[in-house]
């Protein structure tokens, strides 16, 4: 994406989706399920599970593996990446909730 | 007996995992130091040919370019890449150049390093290398190599010392 499709836009990085040195559910689990080896590709495999997750907590494993498909890994195989995200689901059904 | 211990049979959070996670990670691409400068590798784009001339002079010639080298810069014998894993004599004929030296012998084979202050730079100046490459019959498999090397004599012979393009049949 070109910076100026972004304009008027909201934009979050992975260095801004926790502002403590805590990992946000959806890290936690990242690292739970070993979704990372070389951490390259992790930014964006970590903010895109973010995007879908916001607006859909419900997604299931076909969606979350179609809506990663632009982001290359080399090292884990996507396996544990899928498993990762949706085991964040939860936090973020829970989000949606209290809000 | 039976032992314990934190490590070994333990699932084991990684330590590296916090910072890559949050985006403070540091990669070469991230690595910026005063007087860097940037390589970039022109490639083959047969999979077999003799290279008839390789001309880097408008290349060097692009201002912020420091260097260009080809395999005439390697010396008269050129380096091969030796073979770390598996040293076995009868792979020695096989070993690649560290650079393209008169031949290709596979699609991305190194032909040229452009070495300038950027990396935008050495790619503009990699579009300025002339390449002019004779096309070879390519060997696509191991027994159908033998099969057409014998066939086209000396044409699809990869390494002209070996005679042939593998040891056995």
């Amino acid at each position: 994406m070109l910076a100026v499709q972004a304009e008027g836009e909201k934009v979050i990085t992975v260095e801004g989706l926790s502002n403590d040195d805590a990992l946000t559910p959806l890290q936690a689990a990242f690292r739970k399920h070993h979704a990372l080896q070389c951490g390259f590709c992790t930014p964006g495999m970590v903010t895109t599970a973010h995007a879908l997750l916001s607006h859909e907590p419900k997604a299931d494993a076909d969606r979350v593996r179609e809506v990663l498909s632009g982001n290359l890994c080399r090292c884990t195989g996507y396996i544990p990446i899928v498993e990762a995200v949706l085991e964040a689901r939860a936090a973020y059904a829970d989000e949606e909730e209290t809000s | 007996m039976k032992s314990t211990n934190l490590l070994i049979g333990s699932p084991m959070e990684r330590v590296e995992d916090p910072r890559f996670l949050r985006g403070r990670g540091q990669f070469v691409a991230d690595v910026n130091r005063k007087g860097q400068l940037h390589a970039v590798i022109l490639r083959s784009s047969v999979a077999h040919g003799r290279i008839r001339r390789i001309d880097g002079t408008d290349a060097l010639n692009l201002p912020g370019v420091r260097a260009v080298i080809t395999a005439r810069d390697l010396g008269p014998n050129v380096p091969c890449i030796p073979l770390r894993l598996q040293p076995l004599p009868e792979l020695e004929p096989f070993r690649q150049p560290m650079l393209a030296d008169g031949k290709v012998r596979f699609v991305g084979e190194p032909m040229a390093v452009v070495v300038a202050e950027s990396a935008a730079i050495a790619e503009d100046a990699l579009e300025l290398i002339e390449v002019d490459i004779e096309s070879l019959p390519a060997v696509t498999g191991r027994v159908d190599g033998a099969a057409d090397a014998a066939a086209a004599k000396a044409e699809a012979i990869l390494f002209a010392q070996s005679l042939r393009n593998c040891q056995k049949n």
